[in-house]
């Protein structure tokens, strides 16, 4: 108690010293709050982001290896080999990947369907178009083909569907799908169908007969707000109001034969691509493909934040060396101006450690105040710094993602919508990281700046100290 | 009567120093005595009053206090507790009024009577009031700033007082007040008052007057 006492006295004594003290201090952890804060909030975000999104892969097509590995076909056309569904399978197996987003397609003709453009494709080869051959069908094949009317995508995770994060379609009734077999079908197809949540139809495979039909339920009803034919077509299989969808499960686990497949892979790291290089090339993936990182994604998401946070280290690593400074100095030119003080202390025959624990606690009573203030005030400045910085970097981006643009075909880019968005803005939050580095830079900046005061003071013998001021 | 001080060939020599400033000196200080120690400025009156204070350390020979070497015991403590300082140039806590100085001498003692009271009543033994305890030492003039340092010195109720030129800076009435009162305090209290002194005034109420000439103590008077 009387330590305390005297260190609220001694405090009112030495108020002149101890407020420009404080008022270097609170400045200084106001800037420290500040690159905490962001520090810890872009560690965060990093870690986040890098999490979700951090290393997308893409096979892109090397031309100079295509067209010396392989032949042109009879129209003289290079043709990118095919990866078959199953290697896309196989590559998903790998220990360096996180997860893999499937998309699966078939085009499929349901008789008890009425679907949207139905009988236009008919009518289109009746009337002589394309010679009267169905597309991608030899002429023998051509009789026994039957036309699709629609056509089935099975998503192996629901946030693929991108219409419905974006807005473009909603779901009016019923619900996602999520057990096998389920559907959700458009609500033009369902009126024009006569269908029901609960109602079943079954699909058959128009391109591969030795596919067995599949029975689906609906489940949901969804509003489409799409372009019902985005390429000119009036073809029912093109029209996107005949999409029927459905899990990824559901499709594979029906049949993978003709199964049209894309896969997103997602590794567990940047690091580990070449680990995922060896393995797809082990697995089948043609030479003609350069297996890459999505280093332009990631760095349009990741770069601005790690921006913020290099920033925020080297503005604190800063701060931290030139307030210490300034804060030392004043310490001793502080401990120093009380050298008398002391000295009779001393001679009166307090212990040098009770001197020193006074200057501590008088210290450390400052720091309180300063803390108290200066982290208001940090809280209040670290939001405008940190949409600044991201500001300047998102400009900075633009122009470099410009740069680099066009360096290959992407075949497996199917990520997240939202991996696609650049970060512009963060909202600095407190963490257990900045909380605990803050307590530390103000405990570490309380002890370094009186350990030099009072180990300029304590070394003095009190005589000496008296003698001095005399 | 057993010593309370005592000193057995001391020596002291500054540090980078040559010569030695105090020489071989062997004496014993008794409780109930007023000692002087005269000598010309430079003579080392105050570094003896440092080294029996136990705030300097003798460079050869050793200082007792009631039989044990003051480098074998704490000397914060024994400064604390054992003995009161009256410095020539007060050396009181500008900052804090006179009641603060005297209490915190007593927070060091270890006293638990550290309350304002029992601090009132030690400056009113030295004649300083209420008011003007309550006063900043910057506030108070030589005399009361004075008397402040010694109620400081006798706040803890040490056995020995050492006063370094405690009536330098008064006048006539202040000087013979103060002298009254450290004589009293030793020959009716029962301390050793040992004060180191240019006043023939302060040396004529002495009970032993000790002379210090190139380092050497030599006994000038005793009172019979």
């Amino acid at each position: 108690m009387y330590l305390i006492g005297n260190t609220m006295k001694n405090l009112v004594r030495n108020r002149g010293r101890y407020l420009l003290t404080g008022a270097v201090l609170t400045a200084l952890l106001a800037a420290v709050a500040v690159s905490t804060m962001l520090h810890g909030t872009a560690s965060r975000l990093i870690d986040t982001y890098t999490d979700r999104f951090g290393a997308s892969v893409s096979f892109t097509t090397d031309l100079r290896k295509l067209i010396t590995l392989t032949k042109p076909d009879e129209n003289g056309q290079f043709q990118d080999p095919e990866i078959t569904s199953e290697q896309y399978l196989a590559f998903s197996q790998s220990d360096a990947v996180k997860n893999t987003l499937f998309q699966g397609t078939r085009q499929v003709y349901c008789d008890t369907l009425q679907t949207l453009d139905q009988g236009n494709e008919e009518a289109f080869y009746e009337a002589g178009g394309w010679g009267g051959v169905f597309q991608g069908a030899s002429e023998t094949d051509a009789p026994q083909r039957q036309a699709p009317n629609a056509v089935v995508l099975g998503y192996s995770d629901p946030d693929m569907m991108e219409d419905f994060i974006a807005g473009h379609r909603q779901l009016d009734e019923g619900h996602f799908f999520s057990a096998l077999g389920e559907v959700m079908v458009s609500r033009d197809l369902a009126d024009r169908s006569g269908l029901q949540l609960g109602d079943c139809f079954t699909l058959q495979d128009v391109n591969h007969a030795e596919v067995p039909p599949l029975t689906l339920t609906v489940c949901g009803i969804y509003l489409d707000g799409t372009a019902a034919q985005a390429d000119g077509q009036d073809w029912a299989v093109t029209n996107r109001r005949n999409e029927l969808l459905t899990s990824f499960e559901t499709l594979s686990q029906h049949s993978m034969a003709g199964l049209w497949l894309t896969a997103s892979y997602y590794l567990k790291s940047p690091d580990l691509a070449p680990d995922f290089e060896t393995y797809v090339r082990e697995h089948g993936l043609s030479p003609v493909y350069n297996v890459s990182v999505d280093a332009e994604g990631y760095n349009r998401i990741v770069k601005p934040v790690q921006s913020l946070k290099s920033l925020s280290k080297a503005f604190l690593l800063v701060i931290l060396l030139a307030g210490g400074l300034v804060l030392i100095l004043l310490s001793m030119l502080g401990v120093r101006e009380r050298k008398y003080e002391i000295g009779v202390l001393r001679a009166m025959g307090m212990p040098k450690v009770q001197v020193a624990l006074g200057l501590l606690t008088e210290s450390f009573a400052v720091l309180v105040l300063c803390l108290s203030i200066g982290l208001p005030l940090g809280n209040l400045a670290a939001q405008p710094a940190a949409d600044a910085i991201l500001a300047g970097q998102d400009a900075g981006n633009e122009k470099q993602i410009q740069s680099n643009y066009g360096d290959g075909v992407v075949l497996s880019t199917e990520n997240n919508g939202e991996a696609e968005t650049p970060m512009q803005h963060v909202d600095v939050l407190w963490t257990q990281g900045s909380i605990g580095l803050l307590a530390a830079v103000s405990l570490g900046l309380g002890l370094i700046t009186n350990a030099a005061g009072i180990w300029y003071i304590t070394r003095w013998e009190p005589m000496r100290i008296l003698a001095e001021r005399s | 009567m057993a010593a309370l001080l005592e000193l057995d060939h001391v020596s002291y020599t500054y540090p980078m120093a040559s010569a030695p400033v105090l020489r071989d000196i062997s004496m014993q200080f008794e409780a109930g005595k007023v000692y002087a120690v005269i000598g010309a400025s430079g003579a080392g009156k105050t570094t003896l009053l440092s080294l029996l204070s136990g705030l300097e350390v003798c460079t050869q020979g050793t200082i007792s206090y009631n039989g044990t070497d003051l480098r074998s015991i704490n000397r914060d403590h024994y400064r604390a507790r054992s003995i009161g300082v009256i410095f020539q140039s007060y050396n009181l806590l500008l900052n804090a009024t006179a009641v603060e100085n005297v209490l915190l001498a007593m927070h060091l003692a270890g006293e638990h009577r550290t309350d304002k009271q029992a601090a009132y009543q030690v400056l009113e033994s030295v004649g300083i009031d209420r008011p003007t305890a309550d006063r900043k030492i910057l506030k108070l003039s030589g005399g009361e700033q004075q008397r402040t340092g010694i109620a400081r010195a006798l706040a803890h109720n040490p056995d020995i007082l050492l006063a370094d030129e405690p009536t330098g800076n008064l006048d006539e009435a202040n000087e013979a007040a103060i002298l009254d009162l450290l004589t009293h305090l030793a020959r009716e209290d029962g301390r050793c008052v040992i004060l180191a002194t240019h006043s023939h005034r302060a040396a004529s109420c002495a009970d032993e007057v000790l002379g210090l000439n190139r380092g050497r103590l030599l006994t000038v008077r005793q009172r019979e």
